[in-house]
């Protein structure tokens, strides 16, 4: 008697629990609105299946889903030519290119180089020419040398920037800023820099071409 | 020609010269940087979406490329433990899956006290004459990595295999 009326109440069980998941199942319009990749964060959440809500027709204009993304081909055609222009004289680096976002896209290290003391000044290169809204990073340097009679410490010492050159932005026809490259290996980081504006030349015809709203 | 063994050789010779007693430095096999380059190019082309990392024999990476429209936050760090599995096992990381889930704890006890090593697909082990250099690691949505890691290894073998 004990054991059929456990089986019952275990078979009740089992129907609620199937019913609790069909209520589930039933109602996915209480879910919250996916975000979308890219600026959603910015314009607001976008609605499910609706158009984002617009402030003004000049941000409609300015509006569009994801964010510029320089092709791989690009990216590593660039870092492999600001790693053999160092070759040629004698200096053995590493370089990375992150994208707008500050995500690592393309890593190159020489196999004569420091591999890991130069990649992480590689990238705080290329982040301070980021963070300098696409000036080279020893703009950053400069200006705050002019302005404050020397490098802060805090910009010396930060896991993100480096007062130093050698860091450059990659820019559609001048303007339009999609990634940042960074070298570091040189005794000399001017020689860096030096080999990271010759390695954007050899690509920045292929990057002009690129269209982009 | 490329200096196949390490940078270091010169300077034990001189090392060894000022003092004759003094100990050789550990040779090890490197890497030439483009023929990582060649090896990711051809592993991403072959994957879509992709990301490759390509390591030398200490495990440092030489070459990383991700891949366009790649989800670079959540596969990024797999590709590297990958590579690094291969490079511990000495064999491809889908090969460990079957010794870590035989250790006590099953595999998530071999994940916890191996940290960073990622048993599973998408490592290769890069050989030359049986001799371990580096490793690629891979990792792609939706296709099996282990094959387009292979393959960048396929074109880069004939050209490691002639090096000193």
């Amino acid at each position: 008697m004990r054991k059929s009326l456990t089986f019952v109440s275990a078979g009740a069980a089992f129907v609620l629990a199937g019913a609790a998941l069909a209520a589930q199942q039933a109602a996915p319009a209480a879910r919250e609105p996916v975000l979308g990749h890219g600026p959603s964060e910015r314009t607001g959440v976008r609605e499910a299946g609706k158009a984002p809500a617009l402030a003004t027709p000049e941000a409609e204009a300015t509006y569009s889903y994801g964010y510029p993304l320089l092709p791989h081909a690009i990216s590593i055609a660039a870092a492999k030519a600001a790693m053999d222009a160092c070759a040629a004289r004698g200096a053995y680096v590493a370089v990375m290119v992150i994208d707008t976002y500050g995500i690592e896209r393309v890593t190159v290290v020489h196999e004569r180089a420091r591999p890991v003391f130069e990649l992480d000044k590689a990238r705080r290169k290329a982040m301070t020419a980021m963070n300098d809204r696409g000036n080279l990073s020893s703009d950053m340097a400069t200006a705050y040398s002019e302005r404050e009679g020397g490098i802060p410490y805090q910009l010396v010492v930060s896991p993100v920037n480096i007062g130093l050159p050698g860091g450059a932005p990659l820019k559609i026809k001048g303007s339009y800023l999609v990634a940042g490259l960074g070298v570091s290996g040189a005794a000399d980081p001017r020689i860096d820099e030096q080999c990271a504006m010759e390695g954007i030349k050899q690509v920045q015809a292929k990057l002009d071409q690129i269209k982009y709203k | 020609m490329r200096s196949y063994v390490c940078v270091a050789t010169a300077a034990a010779l001189v090392a060894s010269a000022a003092a004759a007693e003094s100990a050789e430095f550990y040779k090890v096999k490197i890497l030439p940087t483009d023929l990582a380059i060649e090896a990711a190019e051809t592993a991403v082309a072959s994957c879509p979406r992709g990301i490759v990392s390509v390591v030398d024999a200490n495990g440092t990476e030489r070459a990383f490329i991700a891949s366009d429209n790649s989800q670079t936050r959540v596969i990024t760090t797999s590709s590297r433990a990958k590579a690094l599995t291969a490079l511990w096992g000495g064999m491809p990381s889908l090969d460990l899956v079957k010794p870590a889930m035989a250790e006590p704890g099953g595999i998530t006890a071999f994940v916890q006290n191996n940290k960073g090593l990622a048993p599973g697909d998408g490592g290769v082990p890069i050989r030359v004459r049986g001799e371990l250099i580096g490793a690629i690691g891979m990792s792609a949505p939706g296709a099996v990595a282990h094959v387009c890691a292979e393959k960048g290894i396929a074109k880069i073998q004939d050209r490691l295999n002639a090096l000193q």
